[in-house]
């Protein structure tokens, strides 16, 4: 229940806020960007009120990286 | 709220100085000593004028491509040197970053008050204001940012300030000695470690350099210098006061300077001042968090060719605080990614893109030049 209060809140200050300044709304190009992004944030929603660990933002970026970062970081220790 | 667009606002060299100056220093003065002294030991200052000094070569760059291209974010420099697709591309990294900072300084606030002062509180309380008050701010425009973060930057510095000297009578000079016992190395770890933050992050001002008005833009350069140089001698000063101050315990101390206030007591009247660190790194965090997030739209916009950062704002901090919720994992995970992985992404997505800009600025100008 916590955590369905917590997306709602979130979601609905964004609704909020936007609905009263956004005052015109964008080009097709501008809604298609901003769509996208509130996807982006329903997917991870879901996963977090459902609990279920999907694949999230360091799961795509971290093993792009982790590797070199951590042979680096142990021949400097 | 400014009521103009973005591209009408206007702001002068001093307070684009003071907005580089608060989003560099901002959260780093309260979470980097510590980290970086368990790292650099005694040589944390060394580690400090390291990574300072890469941290100035990348402003160097910056201002280099603002003198042949004055006027341009870096995001128009390259669709004009490179073309718009290869921007875009050499951008996914950078997008990335700049995302993961905002969830970073938010998840840091939140980190820190349960931690240190209000444990029993969830975490996404502290991030959630934190992110809905920062969109708020970047909403209103860079004019209203640098007219509040003037007062709030002079604020944190006092506040700061009055806790090193406060602490006097607790500093032990011969904690300084000996600066290297390890050798080279610690100190090329704790440079490695505030490369990744906060030293690479000074490739945001290359978006807002083109808000500065033509008056003033001939005092830019000294001005952004100057800022950077104090933001790198009040960290080396922070640094050394904790070392001062705790000895080899310095670097078991997360947040170095909250323990600092904790220890704090001048004439059995001031005690317990810790509470001034908490707010000094809800201020710094708030004033880093609200430029990055308002960076990161006009990134977004420029990149796409769209019509206003503004719609973007609330979209992309509602983005930072889900990841808060779901991308943390646990307190280790964290700390690798931050003390890790940033260097090497930050480099991927700030050094990496503004080399090959400047690169091809510089061979074109040479082009253009034989030509001539």
């Amino acid at each position: 229940m916590e955590r369905y209060i917590v997306i709602i809140v979130a979601f609905g200050y964004v609704y909020f806020f936007d609905y009263l300044h956004v005052k015109k709304k964008g080009s097709k190009k501008d809604m298609s960007i901003y769509l996208v992004l509130i996807l982006l944030s329903l997917y991870m929603g879901v996963d977090y009120v459902m609990n279920r660990d999907w694949i999230d933002y360091y799961d795509v970026f971290e093993p792009l990286f982790k590797g070199t970062a951590r042979e680096i970081d142990s021949f400097l220790k | 709220m400014s009521d103009r667009k973005p591209e009408q606002q206007e702001i002068s060299s001093f307070q684009l100085g003071v907005i580089f100056f608060a989003y560099m220093t901002g959260s780093s003065i309260i979470n980097i000593p510590g980290p970086l002294i368990g790292r650099a030991y005694n040589g944390a200052w060394l580690s400090l004028l390291i990574s300072g000094a890469l941290g100035f070569c990348i402003l160097a760059c910056i201002l280099f491509l603002n003198q042949r291209y004055p006027g341009l974010s870096f995001v128009e420099c390259g669709q004009r040197l490179i073309g718009t697709w290869l921007t875009i591309m050499i951008s996914i990294f950078t997008l990335s970053f700049l995302l993961q900072m905002i969830s970073g300084i938010v998840l840091d606030i939140g980190l820190f008050m349960v931690s240190s002062m209000m444990r029993e509180t969830p975490l996404y309380v502290f991030t959630f204001l934190a992110f809905a008050i920062s969109a708020a701010t970047a909403y209103a425009g860079i004019e209203v940012i640098a007219r509040m973060f003037t007062l709030i930057a002079i604020v944190l510095l006092l506040m700061i300030g009055l806790v090193l000297v406060l602490a006097l009578n607790h500093y032990n000079p011969s904690s300084l000695l000996p600066i290297m016992p390890d050798g080279m190395k610690p100190i090329l770890h704790g440079a490695y470690f505030t490369f990744g933050f906060p030293y690479v992050e000074v490739f945001l001002i290359a978006m807002l350099l083109p808000f500065v008005s033509k008056e003033t833009s001939p005092k830019l350069p000294r001005t952004l210098l100057t800022s950077l140089a104090l933001n790198v001698l009040i960290i080396c000063i922070s640094s050394i006061c904790t070392i001062m101050a705790f000895g080899p315990l310095a670097g078991k101390r997360p947040y170095a300077l909250f323990s600092l206030a904790h220890i704090v007591e001048f004439q059995e009247i001031v005690q317990r001042i810790e509470s001034i660190i908490g707010i000094s790194l809800i201020l710094g965090s708030f004033m880093k968090t609200t430029v990055t997030l308002y960076v990161l739209s006009l990134y977004l916009t420029q990149l796409f060719k769209l019509s206003d950062n503004r719609i973007f704002i609330m979209p992309l901090a509602l983005l930072g605080f889900m990841i808060t919720l779901v991308g943390f994992d646990g307190s280790a995970e964290w700390t690798e990614i931050v003390s890790v992985l940033h260097p090497i992404w930050g480099s991927a997505a700030f050094v990496v893109p503004l080399l090959l800009v400047m690169v091809v600025a510089i061979f074109k100008g040479k082009i253009l030049n034989g030509k001539s």
